[in-house]
């Protein structure tokens, strides 16, 4: 990509067949262990591999890290904190478990995660968290009235992803 | 005889899982590799079919893969059904 940083993308099966409810939770991880790992086959130096993805693609790319999947660092976009409408029910207990540093790409009107709510996950995780509020954005970081289509939205995301990598590596 | 009925209505899908709530959905909404309930929402949620509102109240159905409720969806009926033509069920 422009930004310098070389990526590997892929479906999750469900995807591929072009389902629209996801599959199995021990097919989501071992979907992403593969993927891992092809891009290890990929790499140069396979020491410096981010792992991410949207929405719970990036959860399960976080759950697969902190079960140790050797990732360099993890990137979301839209990490889906809690249901939106049970904001009491935090799916982050994994993260604390996670020693590479995370960068949490999200929109302000994000139903999966309230801003009061991601801020005490973000303090907690302390020095490996970074955050890039996308101001408006909803879980797809589409805003009120915006124009843009996903294709631009999610092009406009990558400078941040990219920055924060070239940080860490 | 109704005690059992109720006990393997109650029974989670495997074991260890939290059980789904509601009832067994029609024939037709069923899916290879899902188990799909009925429910009324209390709380509104997002249908992946039409990507707009399942208000709370609404009878509608959840369709769990099998054994992983956390990736449970909530689905309006007319969306599932018409997702099910789309896959070719």
């Amino acid at each position: 990509m422009e930004e310098g940083v070389a990526t590997l993308r892929f479906n999750f099966p469900y995807r591929e067949q072009g389902r629209r409810s996801p599959d199995r939770e021990p097919v989501l991880r071992a979907t992403w262990l593969a993927a891992f790992d092809e891009a290890v086959r990929r790499s140069r130096d396979s020491t410096r591999i981010f792992a991410g993805g949207k929405s719970m693609g990036g959860r399960y790319a976080s759950m697969c890290t902190a079960d140790g999947m050797p990732s360099a660092g993890l990137v979301f976009l839209g990490y889906p904190l809690h249901p939106p409408r049970d904001p009491e029910k935090l799916r982050d207990e994994h993260l604390y478990r996670i020693e590479v540093p995370m960068l949490f790409i999200q929109g302000t009107r994000d139903p999966f995660a309230r801003p009061e709510k991601l801020g005490p996950v973000l303090e907690r995780l302390g020095g490996l968290a970074a955050a890039v509020p996308i101001d408006g954005g909803d879980h797809s970081f589409r805003v009120k009235g915006g124009t843009r289509d996903d294709g631009a939205i999610g092009a406009a995301l990558a400078p941040a992803a990219a920055e924060f990598i070239m940080r860490v590596v | 005889m109704p005690r059992n009925k109720r006990a393997a209505r109650e029974r989670a899908p495997h074991p260890g899982e939290p059980r789904v709530f509601g009832a067994e959905a029609p024939a037709w909404a069923e899916l290879s590799g899902y188990e799909v309930r009925t429910s009324f929402g209390t709380k509104g949620y997002r249908c992946p079919g039409c990507d707009h509102e399942v208000r709370a109240g609404v009878q509608h159905l959840v369709v769990v893969p099998r054994g992983s409720v956390e990736e449970r969806r909530h689905w309006h009926t007319e969306c599932w059904r018409r997702e099910l033509r789309r896959l070719g069920q």
